[in-house]
Order: structure tokens, then sequence, then C-alpha cells
């Protein structure tokens, strides 16, 4: 077996996420929840025995009703490719939608979603606290996790015990401690995988179930070792795109820069795996725990004593990294708003840094010609 | 398109115009109290303020602040500040207002900000989080101010199901109680309870008489136009923690009856009643009211312009929950459902409108989002038109003011095409 094995399986799940989960589910007959908005626990779904799955968002063209419902601006591309999705009966074979309101684009979403897609009939709206610390949030988030759990058990027909639960929140600690290699990997060996083989396997792993998705990277990390890195590229960190994945065509961009990708800030990405959840102890109580000591900085969330400026100026600095590019999606407010920051943050520590606004059908040539420039600069 | 008609001008309420006047006075004091070196807040999004002033403390709200400061189209440098340090364009300017506000007191250049919009440097910032960008902006305001203030956030979830109310009112309330822990820190005080009762219960008194008010002026023709309300409006939500307000509204409530009893319209020859729903257009709104009277058609106010007055959800034994039931989740936070029933519904049927006006703003999505899908259901539910627009609320500086006249024009003389329609099938 060769390391393109592995590299092949993401791929193909990546390119077509929705296909793979209607095909996995009709031959498991397992129930797929999607969820949008950042931090929905999906250990709690897969402990209802039902297969959770980040939802992927094309870079299709948008029609006039979601231009309608969801002009641009204000509203962001990913929101509106989701609605896109929702309105083309794309997301009718999941069984249900979980969202998270983490902004106001996503409780627009919240409402817009089962107006125009009604054929999804299990629908969840969650609020988990924005000030992330002190007693009464850590109640409400309780409740909305107890909330949440009982409303999954009536859609699975199954109770989540304490047991499955830590059962779950186990497997998905190994995931991440098998992502986690993977990230050791490539700030170790840079260009180890490429923009676009990272991509695939992040996106995978948002829709594979984590067992399967383990197997894959058991097998990845194994082979990747005997890859050759590239220690004449430019060396940069990716942040940003914080609700879902960057679209695969800004990768493509990526990998015929001169640019070897060390570490990512993304939600689809080191976000999402960077803070386990605690094995001992009531699940519940971990889960919340884990929510209100996560390790990235969301600007969506109050946590005044955790600087996203000084958080990646830290992960720039240990991977060794000469410079930052920090994926904007257009219109994205949370990200728009607490960027001077971050770049201000980054200008102090003298590290390089661009931006790109993402979004749809963009010029890859003009975000092609940011990335040359930035490498160029970097790499003298 | 109908010509206008030069001599249908709009008939002021001559009483509106001191609600500008007692909104002018509250920002007078908040800069005298920070001169005498007492302690003012800047607080963000909705929030019921007269929780500090009751204990002594002033504050600014960035709703009333951003608002005025469009109204008076003074805003232009903070904007233009905050755009300079790489805040984005559609970004509310009520916000973006305060941080370029902060951006010119770091750089030491207040006196480029007009001075009738010129604010204090806070002592303290909070809000509750109704509006995502409150907690974000307060963030960066604090990054420009040296030292840095205290900060609080007040979570207030979504209450999608009207079922959830009362457990999100109640956990909003714990967090208020938390907060006077704050305030007596501030102020090295008790907090006064019995005040803050007795205030609520004036409060009440003002909201009982807004009510009677907006009941009176649905008579034919209308005393009152969305001019008026949006000027009175400032004295709701900028002078809230300002009693004295309440001779405001007497006295404005006395002209609406005067004006009911002798038949004097807002819009001689009244024809047409159009409702606005949600943002106004703080810069323009003034020139739009008078476009359509030229056209015969009264401008009426929709729930944000009297900001959704509920007197029903004010008990002075229960200020806190008082607050949050009345102040806070009568306007955002609540479901399409309930905005529907409840914020547009309840207010354009008792004024038999002929069609409702949804605005949307680029920079502001917490009060525009599902105007398309909100249009349709009401038009739907009714058989009365709607129409959507979009126009930035508070930044005039790529307004289009004849594009937005020209939609208004259009959709007037859509309504009158299908009045007469109608008559002749009749």
């Amino acid at each position: 077996m060769t390391v393109q094995e592995p590299l092949k399986v993401a791929r193909e799940i990546a390119l077509n996420p929705y296909d793979w989960v209607q095909d996995w589910k009709n031959q498991n007959r397992r129930k797929v929840v999607g969820t949008f908005g950042m931090y929905v626990p999906h250990e709690l779904i897969h402990a209802a025995g039902i297969q959770p799955i980040i939802l992927p968002v094309s870079d299709q063209p948008i029609s006039s009703q979601v231009d309608a419902d969801m002009p641009s601006p204000p509203y962001c591309a990913f929101a509106r490719g989701l609605l896109a999705h929702a309105i083309q009966g794309e997301l009718n074979f999941l069984d249900g939608l979980a969202m998270h309101e983490c902004c106001t684009t996503a409780c627009a979403l919240i409402e817009l979603i089962p107006r125009r897609a009604c054929q999804i009939s299990w629908f969840q709206p969650l609020w988990f606290p924005v000030p992330l610390h002190g007693r009464r949030t850590r109640q409400w988030l309780l409740n909305e996790l107890e909330g949440f759990k009982r409303t999954l058990e009536q859609l699975s027909g199954e109770k989540i015990t304490e047991a499955r639960l830590r059962s779950s929140i186990g497997l998905y600690n190994y995931n991440r401690t098998l992502m986690n290699a993977l990230y050791d990997l490539r700030r170790s060996r840079p260009g180890i995988i490429s923009a676009c083989e990272m991509h695939d396997v992040l996106l995978c792993g948002m829709v594979m179930p984590k067992k399967e998705h383990n197997l894959v990277l058991e097998r990845l990390l194994c082979l990747l070792e005997k890859r050759a890195s590239h220690s004449d590229r430019a060396r940069l960190i990716m942040s940003g795109s914080l609700c879902t994945q960057p679209w695969r065509s800004i990768m493509e961009v990526i990998d015929d820069s001169n640019i070897a990708v060390m570490d990512d800030d993304l939600y689809v990405g080191s976000r999402y795996y960077v803070t386990r959840v605690s094995e001992t102890g009531d699940p519940l109580e971990a889960l919340a725990e884990s929510y209100q000591r996560m390790i990235a900085p969301c600007p969506t969330r109050w946590d005044p004593d955790n600087d996203w400026g000084d958080y990646v100026v830290r992960m720039t600095l240990s991977a060794g990294a000469d410079a930052l590019v920090s994926l904007i999606v257009r219109n994205c407010e949370p990200h728009e708003i607490a960027w001077p920051r971050v770049q201000q943050a980054l200008a102090a520590a003298e590290v390089p840094q661009t931006s790109l606004q993402i979004e749809p059908q963009m010029s890859t040539a003009q975000a092609r010609t940011i990335l040359d420039a930035l490498a160029e600069r970097v790499c003298v | 398109m109908e010509k206008q008609s030069a001599s249908r001008t709009l008939n002021r309420l001559a009483t509106a115009r001191d609600g500008g006047v007692l909104v002018a006075k509250h920002y007078e004091e908040v800069n005298r109290a920070a001169k005498q070196g007492e302690c003012v807040g800047w607080l963000f999004a909705e929030s019921p303020r007269e929780l500090f002033k009751v204990a002594g403390i002033h504050s600014i709200a960035s709703g009333n602040w951003g608002a005025r400061a469009g109204a008076l189209r003074a805003n232009a440098v903070l904007l233009e500040a905050a755009e300079s340090e790489g805040f984005p364009r559609f970004m509310c300017p009520y916000m973006k207002g305060l941080i370029g506000h902060a951006i010119l007191i770091a750089r030491d250049e207040t006196d480029k900000i007009p001075p009738e919009i010129r604010l204090p440097k806070p002592s303290f910032m909070g809000g509750w989080n109704r509006c995502s960008q409150g907690q974000q902006c307060m963030e960066a305001v604090n990054y420009y101010l040296k030292p840095k203030v205290s900060t609080f956030v007040i979570d207030t979830p979504h209450v999608y199901d009207d079922e959830d109310l009362e457990k999100v009112v109640g956990y909003v309330v714990l967090q208020m109680e938390d907060l006077i822990g704050f305030i007596e820190r501030l102020t090295g005080r008790p907090y006064p309870w019995a005040k803050l009762c007795e205030w609520t219960r004036t409060i009440r008194d003002i909201a009982i008489m807004r009510e009677e008010i907006w009941q009176l002026a649905q008579a034919k023709p209308t005393p009152m136009t969305m001019g008026d309300w949006a000027v009175a409006l400032g004295a709701v939500t900028g002078a809230r923690d300002d009693l004295s307000s309440i001779q405001f509204f007497k006295k404005l409530k006395a002209e609406v009856e005067d004006r009911v009893k002798n038949g004097v319209g807002s819009v001689p020859d009244e024809e047409i009643r159009i409702m606005w729903h949600e943002l106004l257009v703080w810069h323009s709104f003034g020139s739009l009211t008078k476009a359509a009277a030229s056209l015969g058609c009264v401008m009426i106010p929709g729930s944000y312009i009297l900001w959704d007055n509920r007197p029903e959800l004010i008990d002075p034994e229960r200020p806190l929950w008082s607050m949050v039931q009345s102040y806070l989740y009568v306007m955002t936070g609540r479901s399409m459902e309930y905005n529907l029933r409840e914020r547009v519904k309840r207010r354009a049927m008792p004024y038999n409108v002929d069609g409702v006006i949804f605005s949307t703003s680029p920079s502001c999505k917490n009060f525009s989002k599902c105007a398309y899908a909100l249009k349709e259901q009401f038009e739907s539910d009714t058989g009365i038109p709607g129409v959507v627009v979009s126009a930035d609320h508070c930044d005039s500086r790529f307004h289009n003011e004849d594009e937005l006249e020209q939609t208004l024009s259009t959709f007037i003389d859509i309504i009158k095409a299908r009045k007469d329609k109608h008559l002749k099938e009749l």
C-alpha cells in the first residue's frame, strides 16, 4: 500500500461529500444529522447512534431566492451556500439539522432553512453561552446539552447512557490524537502533505464516521513518514475560515505557489481538534468544560483574556513559519471585525502576513498573485 | 409615477422636536458628569440603562448615540477613523462609530469629533449580547483605550420557541442580579432597589402613555407620522434614565389629542398609509416622510420606531424581569413567527395600512434578517402588499437617496393603482 491509497479515499469523499454520506447512510441504515455553526458537540450525536456531519459548502452559483433571502452584503458566502444547498434539496437526505447560533448569520439560517427546505423534519437550534466563563453560563450550557441529549434520544430512539457518551468521547479523542499527530508531522516536515491533501483529510473527517477516519489516519501516518519534505518552500500558517472548510480551489492555489503550510487555525482544521474532552467524571460536564476552556480563541465568544492575535503569533513562531495568511470569508462579520487587531499583533511581532477575502468563484489568479508575492517576500 | 404635489407638505408635531432637545440634554449631562470625575459607561446594543442611572451612574447606549450621530450626519469622521484601522465597510455604524471614537481618543484627536456627538472616555463598558457585534465592538474599543476598562457581557439567548421565553428570561435575570454586584463595586454603595422599583413604575406610566398616543394616532387623518415618532424614540431610549421625559410624553399626547379632536392630520388629504417596518434610515427619514407626504402618503411607524412598546410587560415589583421582557425581548431575539405576529401585524392592522416597507440594512443583520420571507408571509396572510428595501441605516456616505425615494414612489403608485382597480370593481 502506498500513501496515495488513504489520500485517494479522503479525496473521493472530499470531492463529493454529500453523495458519499448518502451512500453510507443507505448501506448502513443509520441516521445522519448535519451541523452548522461551530461547537455543536458531535460526541453527543454519535452517542445517540447517529452520524454527525459538519455541512460542507460548495462554491456553486447562487440562485435569486438565496439572493433575496440572504443578500450579499451582509451575509457570508458559507451561509448563502448552505441555504442554496437546502433550497436545491441537497440536504433532504439528512434526518435532521442541529444548528448553533454562533453569529447573527447562523440565526438567519436557523429561521430560513426549515422554511425553504421543509423536508428536513428534525431541527434543533442551539445557543451556547457567548461569555465563556461564570457559574450562570455553566448552568445554562449544561441545561442546553441536557435538552439536546433528550431530543437526540427522541430522534434515534436510543438512550444516551453515560457509558455510551464516554465511549463516544474516547473515540473522538483518539481521532484528535491521530489528527494532532498529523499536525505534528506537518510542522516538523514542511510540505510532507500538500494543502489539497490536508484539506481532503480534514473534510473527510467531518463526514466520515470517526472509527473509519481513524483507520484512514493510522494508515496515512504510517505511510506519510516515507515521503520527502520540502524545506525550500515558504512556510505559512493558514488562519480563519471560521465556520466550515474553505473551498478546495484555494488550496490548489496554495499548492501551485511555492508554499508549504506548516499549521492552521481553521475551524475545519486545528480548531476542531485542539481541545480534548475529559474522559473522567460526568461526560456532559466534560463536554461543557471543554467548550468553556476552548483553547483556540474565537471572535464569536467573549473571553477577553484569550487573545486571537497573541494566539496566532505563538502558533506562527512555534511552527517556525515565515508568514501567515488569513482566509476571510467575505462578509464574515466576526472575522472582519477581529482582523485589524490580529493584524496589528502580527505586525508588532514582525510576522509577515496577508489576507485573502474568499468567496465562491473568486479569482484564483488574484489569490495566486497575493500568495506568490508573500512567498517571494519571505523567501528572500 | 404620479407628479408630486407641492401643496401637500408634512404637518409635523411641534412637540416632537422637544424629543431631540431632551436627548441633547442627556449627552450634555453625560459630558458634564465625566468632567466632574463621575463614572460614565458605554453600553452596547440594547441596554436598559436605568439599571445604572438609578445608582447614580451615567451611561450612553450605542443604539441611541449611533442613531443620533447618523441622523445628524456627524459620524463620517468616526467611521473613516475605524476604517483606516481596517474595520470593515459593512459593519454596524453605531458600533463602528464608537470604535472610531476610541481610536480618535487614542490618537488624541478628539477635536475632530463634532461636539454634538463627542463622548467622554468610558469608565466601564458592557452590554447584553442581543447583537453579536456588541461584544466584539467592546473588545475593539478596549484595545484602543489605555488603560483598559472593566467590562461585562450579559448573555441573552435567542428565543426560537415562545415556550422557552420564561426559561431564557430567568437566565438573563440571574446574570443581571450578579451585575448588581458590579454596580455596587463601582459606586461603593448598596444598590437602591426601592428606587429602581419606583423608576420602573414611571417607565411603565410612560409606556402606557405612549401606547395611548399610538392608539390615538390610528385616527384618520393620522396626527403623527413616522418622523414624529422617530424623534420621540430618542426620548424613549436616550432619555430612558431621565424621568423628566414623562413631561415630554404628556405634552405630546395633549398635542395629538388636540389634533384628533380637530381632525388635523400630518398629511393633508391623506390617501395612503404605509408602515415602515424595522430600521429607520436615520440620515434620511425626514426627506422620505416628506417625499411620501407630497404623494398623499403618510408613513406610519413600525415596532422598531415604537421600540415595540409593551406596558403590560412592565411590573414595578419585578424591575429586572420587566427590563428583560419589555426592553430586550420585544425587539430582537425572537422567532420569525413572533416577529410577524407581534411586530408586524400587531402594528400594521389597527392602522389599516395599505402597504408595508420591510427595511433592511447591509450593515445590520440583526434587524434585517428574514425580511424577504417575512414580507412573503405577511402578503400571503393579509393580502396587503409589501416591498423590501435596502439602505444603510446610519452611514450616509454611500446612500442613494433618489433610489430609495424612487422605490417609495413606485410602491405608492402600485398601491394607488390597486385601490383604484378595487373601487372600479365594486
